[in-house]
Order: structure tokens, then C-alpha cells, then sequence
């Protein structure tokens, strides 16, 4: 009974705090530590440490995500391809353009016109 | 204790039920609140770097690298934030001004985006004491499509982060500070920017990857609003005009500080009835052009609207997106164009 009561004031504690009845949705995609290992590259990126983090939460997102058969969130296969090139891994970065186009078909044109300039007029 | 915990239910429930504000409320459905954004159901969004109008220097980037999660979990696809980047560099493009300058019809063209996400910070107040540390964010989302470049779809978020001693939240503070115990005394810009990108796009459709899309069109909530409408007329509480001046206890706003981050989106009256904001206008700069916005209005097809009784109040607006009121006696009201029913009943 205790315990049902501490639940419910948590419950209704969390409603007020985010705005009269949102209810939480288990989450769509894993993003790992993205939020923070994104916004850090962002702004520390030429940091030699701070780019490994970040190319390695990649992976690993890509890798659990496909281990669990769940898609990859938007953005993060193109987001891993962008850094494969950028540290001269060009061949290894196409497959993953490539899976972003595939997963994302609203991403097409724009990555083929990333893809053009990167890669000159070959696919 | 048991007899205490039952007494903390009651009220907390009480006070979650009066403290937003039973002086008006709206039945309202997510595809009436958003008409606008269901007719068009982007699938794609492309956000363009923030533009900060406020003096602080850091507060932008934070915003940008933190959205990209929210509104994916919306279901919607979002361009990969870093690889547009160095698209819009590889095009000599690096200033916020000149990208926010790019018509929508030519990033559709680019993009192939179905809608661009225009994303203000107008607010970043800090206040660092011996004891505490706190800032304040306030935040304008305008989400427009790319082929018309319309509007079509609009909000504002509030956020906050306390550190240090408890605020005067009294016992609603005590509670909730327990349950976010772990509090650094260092403000994580990066948590801070998250959770006011969480709160703002909270309330959009949800998109095409989502299981809900196309399906929380009927979802309803109630929305409350200190608003009156009579004889043509639209009442407003008088901190709507001249915000909370009295710096002071108000339950459940803002000035009860509570550890840790918070955030919500600006349209529950009593969550603004604080000092957070000082001003009640802001100006927003949507496909290069400036618009005045009122915080507490929300927008459709441009014109403010207040949501009053279950009906959507258009209220008239000057040409310069001012909004003028007259007093009568100790009232402000505002005046009225056109009213939309919004839950008819079936007859």
C-alpha cells in the first residue's frame, strides 16, 4: 500500500513537471550516448580523443541496433559514413551512405548529391 | 505516515488538477490544435542552424546537435545535423544569416525536405550566486513546409536548470527534489538544451516512423487557459499583460525552483504566471523574415489565437504583429475576429 502510494505521487509529480498528461513511449530508436557524444564533436571535433568517442559510439549504436534487428535512428549511418571518409576510409564510408539512402528513402537525393561531390560522378 | 501519504495524494492530485489554471478549459484534439500540420504530414525535416537573439554565445550550438533525437522519436526523418554542415560549408555557406536566408522552395530542392524546422533562442538568463546557479531558456520552434513555405506548425518552450539549495518550492519542492536527487552543481548545457528540444517538439503529429502516425489526429488533452470570453470580447488574467512583477511565492511556476532540469511547453497558463520571462513579446525569424510574436498567443496561418472554453479566439492584430488590449475597469481584454468551435456536439 505504501509503496502504491510513494508510486502514485510519483506518477503525478512526473504529470505535473511535463505539462498535464504526456505519456512516456518506450523510445523509437537506441541512440546510445549520441546526444552528447554528437554535441561534443560538434564543438570539440578536431580533438583527436573526441572524435574516436564519437566514431565509436557510432559503431556501436549501428551494432547493437542491427544486432537487435531494430533500424538505426535517422542521420547516424550517414553521420558514421561522414567520418569513415573524413579519416580516409572512402570505400568502407559508401556502404554506409548507402544503408542510410536504404533505411531512409527520404534521405536519396541528398545523399546522392553528398555522394557526387565526395565521390565525383561515379555511385 | 500512512495517514500523511494519503493526505499528500489527495492534495498533490488537487493541486495537479488546479494548478493549471480551472478557469478556462479546452477539450482539444492534436488535429485541431494542428490543422495545418496534419494536412501536410511532412515525413522529413530538415533543421536549420539556430539563431540566437539573445547576447549569450554558447547557448546555440547546444540546441542544434540536441534535437535531432526528439524529433526523430516523433517518427520523423531528420537530415543528419553534422553532414548538412559541412554541406552548407562545402557551399561556403557557414553563417546562421545566410542559411536562414536559403528560400524553403530552394532547400526542397536540395534536401528533397518536406519541412525545415526554424529554431530561436530568445532567451538564456543566468544567475549564478554563492549558494545556487540557474538558467533560464526560452525557445520558438516554427516548423514550415518546404513547397509552400507556410507555417504550419508553431511553439514555444520554456526550460530551466537549478542547482544549490532547494528553491521555494516547499514541500512540493522537498518531494520532488528527492526524486531528482543526483544534481551536479554544474549546469550541463547540453542536458539543458535537450530538455527544452524535448518539450517543444513534445506535442507535434507524429511522423511516419512512429506507430501512432497518422493515428493521434483524434487524440484529445485538456488545455487550461486564465481567459474569459464575453460579448465579443477576451478577458485575460492581468499577469497576462504585465507578467508577475511581484517577485514572490507562486505555487507551481517557475520561482518554486526545483533541482535539476525542467522544461515545458509555454501554453499552460500558470507555468508563465513567474518571472522567467520579462517580455512579452519576441521576434522571430522564420524564412528570413522577422515576425513579432506574442510568448503566450499561439499562432495559425500567422494570426494569434488564445484557446478560451473549448473555442479557438483569433484576436486582432496590429501589422507589425503587435497585439493591442484596452482595460475596462480592472480587466484587460483583447478584441475578438472570429471565433472556431471546437467540440460541437453532435445534434
Amino acid at each position: 500500500m505504501k509503496k502504491l502510494i510513494s508510486l502514485t505521487v510519483a506518477v503525478i509529480t512526473v504529470l505535473i513537471f511535463t505539462g498535464c498528461g504526456q505519456t512516456v513511449q518506450p523510445p523509437l530508436y537506441n541512440w546510445g550516448d549520441y546526444v552528447k557524444s554528437s554535441s561534443k564533436y560538434a564543438m570539440y571535433g578536431e580533438r583527436k580523443d573526441v572524435l574516436e568517442k564519437h566514431t565509436s559510439e557510432l559503431a556501436k549504436i549501428i551494432n547493437e541496433s542491427e544486432a537487435k534487428k531494430q533500424r538505426v535512428a535517422p542521420g547516424i549511418y550517414a553521420e558514421y559514413a561522414q567520418i569513415l571518409f573524413e579519416t580516409n576510409k572512402k570505400e568502407k564510408a559508401k556502404k554506409y551512405f548507402v544503408l542510410e539512402k536504404e533505411t531512409y528513402p527520404e534521405s536519396t537525393l541528398f545523399i546522392n548529391r553528398v555522394m557526387k561531390k565526395l565521390y565525383g560522378e561515379q555511385k | 505516515m500512512k495517514k500523511i501519504s494519503h493526505i499528500f495524494v489527495i492534495v498533490l492530485i488537487t493541486a495537479f488538477f488546479t494548478g493549471c489554471g480551472v478557469v478556462s478549459q479546452s477539450l482539444v484534439s492534436k488535429g485541431q490544435l494542428y490543422p495545418s500540420l496534419y494536412k501536410k504530414h511532412p515525413k522529413s525535416i530538415l533543421v536549420l542552424p539556430a539563431k540566437n537573439t539573445t547576447t549569450s554565445v554558447d547557448a546555440t550550438d547546444h540546441f542544434r546537435y540536441t534535437i535531432t533525437k526528439p524529433l526523430a522519436e516523433k517518427g520523423y526523418y531528420v537530415f543528419p545535423v553534422h553532414l548538412v554542415d559541412s554541406f552548407f560549408k562545402s557551399e561556403n555557406l557557414s553563417n546562421v544569416e545566410q542559411i536562414r536566408k536559403i528560400s524553403t522552395q530552394k532547400l526542397k530542392e536540395i534536401f528533397n525536405a518536406d519541412a525545415i524546422l526554424y529554431v530561436d533562442i530568445n532567451a538564456w538568463d543566468t544567475d549564478y550566486s554563492v549558494l545556487t546557479s540557474s538558467v533560464d531558456v526560452g525557445i520558438s520552434f516554427s516548423l514550415v513546409d518546404a513547397s509552400s513555405g507556410k507555417e504550419i506548425w508553431q511553439n514555444n518552450a520554456y526550460a530551466y536548470t537549478y542547482a544549490g539549495m532547494d528553491g521555494n518550492g516547499g514541500w512540493l519542492g522537498l518531494i520532488v527534489s528527492s526524486i531528482a536527487a543526483a544534481v551536479n552543481t554544474t549546469v550541463d548545457y547540453t542536458e539543458l538544451a535537450s530538455v527544452s528540444n524535448t518539450a517543444g517538439v513534445g506535442f507535434l503529429a507524429s511522423g511516419k516512423y512512429h506507430k501512432k502516425y497518422k493515428k493521434d489526429f483524434n487524440k484529445k488533452f485538456v488545455l487550461t487557459s486564465d481567459t474569459n470570453l464575453k460579448d465579443g470580447k477576451l478577458y485575460v488574467n492581468n499577469y497576462f499583460i504585465h507578467g508577475n512583477k511581484v517577485e514572490g511565492k507562486v505555487p507551481f511556476t517557475v520561482r518554486g525552483r526545483v533541482k535539476g532540469y525542467h522544461s515545458f511547453s509555454v501554453f499552460n497558463y500558470n507555468y508563465f504566471n513567474h518571472n522567467g520571462y520579462r517580455n512579452y513579446y519576441i521576434t522571430q525569424n522564420i524564412n528570413s523574415k522577422k515576425y513579432l510574436k506574442n510568448r503566450f498567443f499561439r499562432y495559425e496561418n500567422n494570426q494569434p489565437y488564445l484557446l478560451s472554453n473549448g473555442k479557438k479566439v483569433f484576436v486582432f492584430a496590429e501589422s507589425d504583429g503587435t497585439i493591442p488590449f484596452s482595460k475596462e475597469g480592472k480587466s484587460y481584454y483583447f478584441q475578438v475576429l472570429h471565433i472556431i468551435e471546437l467540440n460541437k456536439k453532435d445534434t
